[in-house]
């Protein structure tokens, strides 16, 4: 066990190191903030007092190496646009957008689940039929155009929801289900395929064969079961809403994350691009292997030897 | 120990099959999989159920637990247990019954069992679903069904899960499985094709030491006339969804009547002379699908002895002497002098 964690921690230190040098040399190529920062009438001295300051006028690999030295200890520098650190700025940001996620999540697993068994145990069915297209709406409508049809409806038709901001449960409710129909549609499909396939598993004709009614063969025979593949799929839609999700903080001004990582790639404030592509891949490989521990809890078989 | 212990009920078969028809829908074209099959099994008896691959075995054996897959139907036919008909119980009636009074064990102990659930549990649940005792008897009778069926001691414990056993132990739990209600009708579908030969006969000897001990009565699947010789008391061969011969194990051996059934004992004897590897010598030709089943002798077009009357006309059962009938118009001679068999599992021609 302890060796299983030393090394997908070893391989999360190189993935990251990757993730590091890729965003380090993306952002430095992408253009020159000083010029976003000086006033319109700035002179050239100006300008270049600014790019020394900043650092930005030392050789580009040396830029690299210390870059990479004070990432290493948690240190992208100070923001260009806000006089703070950069990591500072993106972990402040980063309760928000763990609130939108929880919701974002919770709406789409309520739905997903039941709508997926469903259209698994009732496959060919009525049922099936109604709850196909849901999914399917679900995943066809981009997020820029169902959270603005959304708030079109309900906040500035019915005045329900408020249209942006955040705070309460209210403000809560649109974002997240504008941001939960993508991953709504994904899980969904996910659990059925894998409730269709396991529902012709052997081992239910043999709990058929016991006398068990249909619901005890779901919830004590295939729910696990089934549920293992999606947990895969469940890792990967956490790590990628607690990333920071750009289109649907953009549209309902929601300050996370997301939103923060649009404001800093506008005017190329380079430490906060940095900090939070770092911290999203951290949150990415940090939600993959809490899946790996997570499928040793759930499935006896891969528990490693010696370990209970 | 069974509700089935009156005297006025012995005579009546724990199963008995009449006329049985199953048909199988599919790409919208409905075939039989299953014609006229009738059979019977008393108390305490083994009946083996013998045919190639694709006869219809398994398709039998799912009928009658019904548990058969969404496009198949009985059409016609009854089915009775301890004289109960079940074709037509409700669905809610007839879960009662599955794993109470009938139970079923598979082929593939690998994977018949449920990864993620301990053994004991798998077995216990049995007891919880037919509300048979309470948590503490129901885990003593889990720990008394392990040592019955041979699990108990070398390193076996019941909060093992199914992957840390081997093939044998786990079909040996499936047994488990099968007989924690007590059950009057097991039937076990080519329960020893999975596993080695060693492995095969200790399996093969807890069922007859079950059937002795409990009197518990099972219909035995299999494509092997081998295990057919060691287990069965009768034995049903089946050929494209049809009955083709019912004998005693002894007279079937002896003076098998159909054609296809001395083709299936001809490739026995003819095994154990094959060397190691070699191909097992087959009757030509192979099963038809449900859609190719001649409609006269199913048999004709891969029978040696057929003549034109076996292409359009489909034999009956019929008694060759007591005991012992078969579908075949001309039916082989028995050899020698034609002796009435010792045994007296009769239930008699129809
Ligand atoms: N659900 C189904 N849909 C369509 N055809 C089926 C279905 N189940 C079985 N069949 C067909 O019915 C016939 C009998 O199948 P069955 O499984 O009963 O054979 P079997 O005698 O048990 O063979 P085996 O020794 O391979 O287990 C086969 O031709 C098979 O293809
Ligand atoms: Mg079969």
């Amino acid at each position: 066990m302890i060796r299983f964690i030393l090394s997908r921690l070893v391989q999360a230190v190189v993935a990251l190191l990757g993730v590091l040098t890729v965003v380090f040399f993306a952002v430095h190529t992408a253009g020159n903030p000083v010029r976003l920062l000086v006033p319109q009438n700035a002179s050239a001295a100006d300008i270049a007092r600014l790019s020394h300051q900043l650092g930005l006028d030392r050789p580009l690999v040396d830029q690299y190496g210390s870059f990479l030295l004070n990432a290493i200890h948690g240190n992208f520098g100070y923001s260009f646009v806000q006089n703070q650190p950069a990591l500072n700025i993106v972990l402040s940001r980063f309760p928000n957008t763990v609130e939108l996620a929880a919701g974002a999540l919770v709406f789409a697993l309520a739905l997903a689940i039941p709508i997926g068994i469903l259209s698994a145990v009732y496959r060919g069915k009525w049922v099936e039929r109604v709850l196909m297209p849901v999914i399917l709406v679900g995943q066809s409508m981009p997020a820029f155009w169902s959270g603005i049809l959304l708030i079109l409806i309900f906040a500035v038709h019915w005045h329900i929801f408020p249209s942006s901001g955040q705070g309460g449960l209210r403000a809560l409710i649109l974002p997240s289900v504008t941001l939960g129909s993508i991953s709504l549609a994904t899980v969904a499909r996910m659990v059925r395929g894998s409730f269709l396939e396991h529902l012709n598993r052997e081992y239910v004709r043999t709990a058929k064969a016991k006398g068990a009614s249909m619901p005890r063969v779901l919830i004590r025979h295939v729910f696990r079961n089934a549920f293992l593949p999606v947990l895969t799929i469940l890792g990967m839609e956490t790590a990628n809403l607690l990333g920071g999700a750009v289109i649907t903080e953009t549209i309902f001004a929601w300050p996370g994350v997301g939103l923060l990582t649009v404001q800093a790639v506008q005017s190329l404030d380079f430490p906060v691009v940095e900090a939070v592509v770092l911290f999203a891949a951290t949150i990415y490989i940090l939600a993959n292997l809490a899946v790996d521990l997570l499928y040793g809890v759930v499935d006896p078989r891969l528990r490693i030897q010696g370990a209970d | 120990m069974r509700p089935v212990g009156q005297a006025n009920v012995v005579a009546e078969p724990v199963l008995r099959i009449e006329d049985l028809s199953v048909c199988v829908e599919r790409d919208g074209r409905s075939n039989l999989a299953l014609s006229s099959v009738s059979l019977s099994i008393s108390n305490g008896e083994i009946v083996g159920i013998v045919g190639e691959s694709g006869c219809g075995k398994t398709m039998m054996a799912l009928a009658i637990m019904g548990l058969m897959a969404e496009n198949c139907r009985t059409v016609h036919g009854s089915i009775a247990l301890q004289g109960l008909e079940i074709t037509s119980l409700s669905a809610r009636s007839m879960r009662s019954f599955r794993g109470r009074r009938m139970s079923m064990i598979f082929q593939e102990p690998m994977v018949a069992l449920n990864p993620l659930m301990r053994v004991g549990r798998q077995v216990e649940e049995v007891l919880a679903i037919h509300h048979i005792g309470n948590r503490s008897e129901r885990r003593r009778r889990v720990r008394e069904l392990f040592a019955q069926v041979g699990l108990s001691g070398s390193g076996f414990r019941s909060r093992q899960y199914p992957h840390e056993l081997s093939g044998g132990m786990r079909q040996r739990v499936m047994i488990a499985v099968a007989l924690a209600a007590e059950p009057a009708l097991l039937i076990a579908d080519e329960p020893t094709t999975a596993l080695d030969a060693t492995v095969q006969a200790q399996i093969l000897d807890l069922l007859l030491d079950i059937r002795s001990r409990l009197g518990t009565s099972i219909l035995f699947v299999t494509h092997d006339m081998g295990v057919i010789a060691e287990v069965a008391d009768r034995v049903v061969v089946m050929y494209a969804g049809q009955v083709v011969e019912v004998a005693s194990v002894q007279d079937l051996f002896a003076r098998p009547g159909h054609p296809y059934t001395a083709g299936l004992l001809g490739s026995i004897t003819a095994a154990s002379s094959v060397p190691e590897g070699g191909d097992l010598p087959t009757i030509a030709g192979r099963v038809p699908s449900l859609e190719e089943i001649p409609l006269g002798c199913a048999f004709a077009p891969r029978c040696a002895k057929v003549q034109a009357h076996c292409i359009d006309n489909r034999p009956q059962l019929a008694t060759l002497e007591t005991g012992h009938l078969a579908a075949c118009w001309f039916p082989l001679p028995s050899v020698g002098d034609p002796r009435t068999s010792a045994t007296s599992h009769s239930e008699g021609g129809k």
